[in-house]
């Protein structure tokens, strides 16, 4: 677990920065193969970069880049054959530990008697491979909505202590990109057992390898490499440099200050004209966490389950009472949105729920940015009433 | 009754709390006190609304007649409570009945010479109306509270 | 590091890789058996529920479970009944939906599965040495008689003690027999009121705000208790602050959709609380401003 991983990390922050080359990489997924991991991560699939179960480092996206803006994502060919120039992909590591559909139990009725069974919980042990710093961030979060409050969610603890992670840090960012204003990367800094970054062009394609716990370096220990010189280091650090500094967007400073005090703001009707409500901001979002259950029976009624999906406060029904819904308005949907993920989050969890990956800026169908919401309920704010002398 | 008798009995009544004397006495000479027994009618719907009662003890129960069916009670008024604000507006004629349901003491008061005072003591008028507006707004807002819980209680 | 130690590894953390869940896993029904059902009024039921396992239940006035029809569904209801007893729970439940409807065909011996108990309780002790004033209406009576019953077993330690309740008309007044006994006592006022009435009704006829108004007690020293429908809360506010009572001392409940009861599913979010966990037990004050804003 993450503070598990922190803790570790403090312990191995002292060792120094190694590097591997493309076939390293190769032999670092095998190996991880070998020891009983599946290894999960990103891939060409249906015109976007999905995280899937790699068969070896082939599957990786070689020579792929996104395009992102309000509304649009595009795969493009780059101008080399990196594997992680790519940024985010519309599914986040969500799936993974917060599937969006699951049995939570099983029931079986006997005249009128009944018995219940929790689910089995299926939790194999898996990479992430190609983790970037606002998803580790989001895994943060989620971390401390299923494990860290008064109650823990049994399915996601068993995936999380399953999970080796791979962390990658970001040498591109898209439009969409604004972790630098979240404060989340675009370099990862701790929840991670190996972290990565890619060098590739001039002639080389390597990459300057870390251990973030003690079990990811002992996985260094067991691979091909060399030491990295002080210009493999330069170029690493540049590499991240460049992707902090080409980001366009930002959410503003306080962003949780404004919404609170312009809960009643009159931009809310104005965005709520733009937005669909089609749910998508929520499904790719990768710390959105609201769900729905669904009773199942068959059809004599003795064999029954409970199902546990994703939900999205976009819909009607996620407010349902007796009698009707409680958020009827578009406006009052979106601003449960934005206000739960920018705002009352904070009172919730202790953070924003915001790690600025950009997703649903990108998987918008009508380009709705939320920073950009953001600054305009800002800007629409009546001025503070001035003092009466 | 004497109406210096009546006159200190206005006063005492939480609805005329604070009245300059000159005007509890005015109104003492249009009032005199009645008692009703269980059951009896104090006033009745469609007819002219030419008094105005406080109850001083007892329970009054305003009721709409409904031909065929048991009248319904939509009002229970006791004691500090007054019945009855047709008088004040045209036609003065009453839309409900009230009822005393328990052994109950009214104070009576001739609404109709009432009004014509007003005409000639506008000061009365006034002073009279200001209290009688935020009964009506109670009993209004009383009104609404119960018909919102009853729609919202049907879904 | 061998490929057995790092399944082991992995192994080692507890819960991980395949295993059953918890059998204390809060998302999963404990099975009851309905001992007793009583029809209070039209669509409204209680039951008595009694545990299969024969452990101990435990909950608090104000807090709800989630109550299970097999093969139907869960609904988050607010225990009713009296909160010492640890063998059995009372939930009063009124037929309005599909889940609940079904829960109404159920006879005595049926089976069905409880979750709980979740949220926020009603504060007894903040009610020491003042007034207690209890407003409610309709079926908002049940979440505050199990904080009822408590309130009379410590009746020293309060000052008056009010119940002012209201109800559509005479045929649907919840726990009749509760208030008939709570009116023979001479330590506490019980003001039934109807919105309307047959002929020759003795009691009050006229809202709760109203009821409220004619009944005695200390604003400046009184805790007052609100449990009816959201819409009609403020009324109740208002006319408690016409009788100087400040919102600090005002405690209500709210509803909202409820999946899961332990903060997971989002549904019951109220500004920055989730209702399963902050509520649904709040005092006024904390939510007053929140409570002005609509569709939150």
């Amino acid at each position: 677990m993450l503070t598990q991983s922190n803790g570790v990390a403090a312990k191995v922050a002292q060792r120094p920065a190694e590097v591997i080359d493309r076939a390293g990489l190769g032999a670092l997924i095998s190996l991880l193969q070998s020891d009983g991991y599946r290894v999960i991560g990103p891939q060409v699939g249906d015109g976007a970069i999905v995280y899937e179960t790699l068969a070896s480092a082939d599957d990786l996206p070689a020579g792929w880049l996104d395009e992102q803006s309000p509304g649009h994502y595009r795969l493009v060919r780059g101008p080399d054959a990196a594997v992680f120039a790519h940024t985010v992909g519309p599914q986040g590591w969500k799936r993974v530990l917060f599937p969006p559909r699951q049995t939570l139990w099983e029931g079986e009725r006997d005249g009128s008697q009944f018995s219940i069974e929790p689910a089995e919980i299926e939790a194999p042990p898996t990479v992430l491979l190609g983790v970037r710093a606002c998803e580790l961030a989001a895994i943060a979060i989620q971390d401390r909505v299923f494990l860290e409050g008064a109650y823990v969610d049994a399915g996601y603890a068993a995936r999380r202590a399953a999970l080796f992670i791979i962390a990658v840090n970001c040498a591109r960012s898209t439009s969409t990109c604004f972790c630098v204003s979240m404060q989340t990367g675009p370099k990862a800094r701790t929840g991670y057992d190996l972290a990565l970054t890619e060098l590739c062009g001039g002639g080389r394609h390597d990459f300057v390898i870390e251990a973030g716990t003690e079990r990811g370096a002992e996985v260094i220990e067991r691979l091909e490499r060399r030491a990295a010189g002080p210009e493999d280091l330069a170029a690493a650090a540049a590499a991240v440099e460049r992707a902090a500094s080409t980001q366009t967007r930002a959410m503003p400073p306080d962003a949780e200050g404004i919404l609170k005090a312009n809960l009643e703001s009159t931009h809310w009707n104005e965005v709520a004209s733009r937005c669909l409500n089609c749910t998508n901001c929520t499904l790719v979002c990768p710390t959105c966490f609201c769900s729905t259950v669904e009773d199942v029976t068959d059809l004599g009624g003795d064999h029954f389950s409970r199902e546990r999906r994703w939900d999205s406060c976009f819909t009607l029904d996620h407010s349902y009472i007796h009698g009707g819904s409680v958020r009827r308005e578009g406006a009052s949907r979106y601003r449960q949105w934005l206000t739960h993920k920018l705002a009352h989050w904070h009172d919730q969890f202790g953070s924003s729920g915001c790690t600025g990956c950009g997703r649903c800026v990108a998987w918008c169908p009508v380009g709705i940015d939320i920073t950009a919401e953001v600054a305009a309920i800002a800007a629409a704010a009546p001025a503070a009433p001035k003092d009466k002398r | 009754m004497s109406t210096s008798t009546v006159t200190a009995l206005l006063e005492r009544h939480r609805f005329f709390a604070g009245i300059p004397e000159r005007m509890a006495v005015t109104i003492g000479e249009f009032a005199l006190e009645r008692k009703y027994a269980m059951e009896e009618m104090i006033l009745r719907q469609g007819e002219p609304a030419d008094n105005v009662y406080l109850v001083c003890s007892g329970l009054v129960s305003v009721e709409l007649y409904a031909p065929g069916r048991d009248p319904v009670v939509v009002e229970g008024l006791g004691a500090g409570d007054v019945v009855g604000w047709s008088w004040l507006c045209p036609p003065y004629r009453w839309s409900f009945d009230a009822r005393a349901v328990e052994p109950s003491t009214l104070i009576d008061i001739d609404a109709a010479g009432l009004r014509a005072r007003f005409e000639v003591d506008p000061a009365l008028g006034y002073e009279v109306l200001r209290r009688f507006v935020p009964v009506m707004a109670r009993r209004l807002s009383s009104a609404r509270e119960r018909m919102a819980e009853c729609e919202i209680d049907r879904s | 590091m061998s490929p057995p130690e790092t399944v082991s590894a992995v192994q080692a953390v507890p819960g991980a890789v395949t295993q059953p869940a918890s059998a204390l896993d809060p998302m999963v029904p404990r099975a009851f058996r309905v001992e007793h059902v009583r029809r209070e009024v039209k669509d409204v039921f209680s039951w008595q529920l009694r545990p299969l396992d024969g452990a101990a239940v435990q909950i608090a006035p104000g807090q709800f479970n989630m109550l299970y029809a097999p093969g139907v569904g869960e609904v988050a209801i607010s225990v009713s009944g009296d909160c010492s007893d640890d063998s059995a729970l009372v939930h009063t439940i009124r037929a309005v939906g599909t889940v609940t409807r079904a829960m109404a065909q159920l006879q005595a011996g049926a089976m069905v599965g409880v979750r709980g108990p979740f949220g926020s309780a009603w504060p007894i002790e903040a009610g020491y040495g003042k007034d207690v004033v209890f407003i409610t209406g309709t079926v908002g009576l049940a979440p505050l008689r199990p904080l009822i019953y408590e309130v009379l077993k410590r009746r020293e330690k309060y000052g008056k003690v009010i119940i002012t309740y209201g109800s559509r008309g005479v045929d649907d007044i919840l726990y009749e027999r509760d208030l008939h006994t709570w009116r023979g006592r001479f330590d506490m006022d019980v003001n039934v009121t109807v919105h309307t009435a047959p002929t020759g009704y003795r009691g009050l006829v006229g809202s709760v705000a109203e009821a409220v108004n004619r009944s005695t007690f200390e604003g400046g020293n009184a805790i007052a208790f609100v449990c009816r429908s959201e819409a009609l809360t403020l009324a109740a506010v208002r006319a408690l602050q016409q009788r100087g009572m400040t919102t600090d001392c005002m405690y209500t409940t709210l509803e909202r959709s409820m999946k899961c009861g332990i903060g997971f599913c989002g549904h019951c979010q109220f500004g920055p609380t989730f209702m399963c966990k902050e509520g649904p037990v709040y005092r006024f004050d904390t939510i007053e401003r929140l409570f002005a804003i609509r569709e939150l």
